[in-house]
């Protein structure tokens, strides 16, 4: 509303100065008519007088023209000229004819000769007021048809807008009452509002993951750090009732260390997804030799492998680089391989490939192993997910989590498939 | 070995200066970063531990300090915070070392070792001689008894930092580190399986092993007492 206002005003203001200008204008001109003609008569009067000067008048009165003339004793006596002012004020003075209506005044300016005898030119100013009727008439149409159009328009976008605004605001009440599910609704016509809708829709699919991710975790470390640290319990307290057998405490104190070191392993990892979640580690991202890093990982893994009784082989492209958190990446591919050569069974033979397609880095681990069932697969990246549930196997049920979290910091994508046979895992990273 | 620890946990400065001391160095303490700048600018100390939350001034500040004051002395830092950012800060302050806590005492002893014995000023040596074993840093050639041994790069790595550090024991997260410079724990016997291989090169062919394995601890390379 404030707006319609406003647009109001600023027309009226704009008309008016314009308006106005024009008028000064025209008045100017008109004075400066008067005022040229009187400096003319005041010559012809300082050269030859009187006659002079009436000479002069009775050309400009047979000459025609917009001027009116008077040379004479106000109120007595005319020597010359086409009016006769009743009253004459000294200088500029409004003068209306006989006949003639109180707003049609002629706008006249006077000079003194001698004595009683006075010169008076006068100018009709009928250009003047017509513009200025047609000024007036303009303002009022304006504001007769302008204000009524602002207010409607106003209204109407108020209404568009806080419409808009209102169903943000009942999605967000909703949310806040407990819906994370609900999203901002869009119309799909990319003005400000759909904008920010998405972007807001965007920000509660972020804030949806990571209350899944939490829920996950909680009921990962029910399991695997209160296991370590109920087996630690025991041990001590088994140490406690005992009579201290040297060799078998020891044995003991070594078993329980290693049951701290395993849950602050877990709580390590915990810890360098967070870091790698919260993002931000992409301010040390860097240019990373691809092709030099797998080649050192494969120089690595290969004799750990062969130590498993597994092959490693490696068959990389050159100069394959890519703009990441080197250790970072180290570590994602390490847990892959590592993997690679943990779960399968004695006689796999693992490949590592490195390729380039389109400017686009892709490394592929691929085993002839047992591989993962299709079902599987997508449940591999859940905080704390084993292949066996009874959770036998080493290490923290965090490896492939930490991929994940990496991957997606470097804006790169894992697939899972089948080797045929085996599992094939790619990490596929966006074109440099 | 002297060497001053700040530190303003009592049971962990308790818990260091007791093992060290079992050792025969010879420990001072100091709460506060104040009190431990203080001590160390005297330049009396042969390393200095340093815990990286102290009360008042944090122990980066206090190491940036001694830098600035041209104070030498090598650095371990000690902290729970384990981040690669924390260390790399670490590293950048000054520090020579940075163990996260909690540590092993023979992680600390180790890496305390390595740096009193790095020193500060010590020239580069290119060859580096084990009993008969010889590695050439800048040929980058091996031999032991006058034959050569072949080895991959990574084997020559491993060997050349145990021969750097020889008669001292290096740890599996300093091999980690410092040879292949992984910040995490491997879920795969990697140190083992080079170390494996790296003997059956260096040792096997030869009458005398002269790469250990201390158990608890580490490998450490040298003559056989």
């Amino acid at each position: 509303m404030a707006y319609a206002g406003l647009f109001v005003v600023g027309t009226l203001i704009v008309l008016t100065l314009g308006g106005g200008i024009t008028i000064w204008f025209l008045r100017h001109q008109l004075t400066t008519m008067v005022e040229d003609e009187l400096t003319d008569l005041t010559r012809a009067y300082q050269a030859h007088g009187l006659n002079g000067v009436v000479a002069a008048v009775q050309v400009g009165v047979q000459s025609g023209g917009d001027l009116g003339y008077f040379v004479g004793e106000p109120g007595r006596v005319r020597l010359a000229g086409s009016v006769t002012p009743k009253a004459i004020e000294p200088g500029w003075f409004d003068f209306v004819r006989v006949g003639d209506d109180e707003d049609e005044a002629w706008l006249a300016k006077s000079l003194r000769l001698q004595d009683d005898v006075w010169l008076v030119v006068a100018v009709d100013p009928e250009s003047l007021n017509d513009v200025q009727e047609l000024m007036l008439s303009g303002i009022g149409w304006t504001v007769a048809i302008a204000l009524p159009l602002a207010l409607i328009c106003g209204s109407m976008m108020t209404l568009m807008i806080l419409r808009r605004i209102d169903a943000i605001t009942a999605t967000t009440i909703r949310i806040r009452d407990g819906g994370l599910k609900s999203r901002v609704p869009t119309k799909g016509n990319n003005d400000e509002f759909d904008r920010l809708a998405l972007n807001i829709n965007a920000m509660l699919d972020s804030i949806q993951d990571l209350t899944r991710n939490i829920q996950q975790v909680s009921t990962g470390i029910a399991h695997d750090l209160r296991t370590p640290l109920s087996r630690l319990r025991n041990t001590l307290d088994i140490m406690g009732a005992s009579n201290g057998n040297k060799a078998a405490t020891e044995k003991m104190i070594n078993g329980a260390i290693g049951e701290l070191e395993v849950v602050l392993e877990t709580f390590d990892a915990l810890l360098r997804i967070g870091q790698i979640d919260a993002g931000t580690r992409r301010s040390n991202f860097h240019d990373v030799d691809l092709s030099a890093l797998v080649a050192d990982l494969v120089e690595t893994y290969e004799p750990v492998a062969s130590a498993d009784n597994k092959t490693l082989t490696a068959n990389l492209a050159a100069n394959a680089h890519v703009y990441g958190d080197r250790p970072l990446i180290v570590q994602m591919l390490a847990n892959v391989i590592e993997n690679a050569i943990e779960h399968p069974p004695a006689g796999t033979a693992i490949e590592v490939a490195l390729s380039e397609q389109d400017g686009s880095p892709r490394i592929a681990v691929g085993d002839d192993g047992p591989g993962i069932a299709e079902a599987e697969r997508a449940r591999v990246f859940e905080r704390f997910y084993r292949l066996d549930e009874s959770r036998q196997s080493n290490g923290s049920g965090l490896g492939f989590s930490i991929v994940a979290a990496i991957a997606k910091l470097h804006d790169a994508d894992i697939a899972l498939s089948d080797n045929a046979p085996g599992l094939r895992v790619e990490i596929t990273f966006a074109a440099n | 070995m002297r060497v001053l620890l700040i530190e303003d946990d009592g049971d962990t400065a308790d818990f260091i200066s007791r093992g060290l001391r079992e050792r025969g160095d010879v420990v001072d303490c100091a709460a506060t970063g104040r009190d431990g700048l203080f001590l160390a600018s005297d330049g009396h100390y042969d390393a200095l531990i340093v815990d990286r939350l102290l009360p008042g001034m944090d122990g980066l500040n206090v190491v940036k300090l001694l830098r600035e004051a041209e104070v030498a002395t090598p650095v371990l830092f000690l902290s729970a915070l384990s981040g690669l950012d924390d260390r790399i800060c670490g590293l950048e302050a000054g520090g020579d070392d940075y163990l996260v806590k909690p540590f092993a005492m023979s992680e600390l002893v180790a890496r305390l070792m390595a740096l009193i014995r790095r020193g500060p000023l010590v020239a580069p040596n290119a060859r580096l001689a084990v009993g008969d074993l010889v590695l050439d840093r800048l040929s980058r050639r091996v031999q032991r008894a006058g034959q050569a041994i072949d080895l991959q790069p990574r084997e020559f790595r491993l060997l050349e930092y145990l021969m750097l550090h020889a008669g001292e024991a290096v740890t599996r997260t300093m091999l980690l580190e410092h040879v292949w410079e992984y910040h995490f724990e491997p879920k795969t016997s990697v140190v083992e399986t080079h170390m494996s291989r790296l003997r059956s090169k260096v040792d096997k062919p030869f009458d005398q092993a002269l790469i250990e394995t201390i158990r608890g601890v580490g490998y450490v390379i040298g003559e056989p007492s």
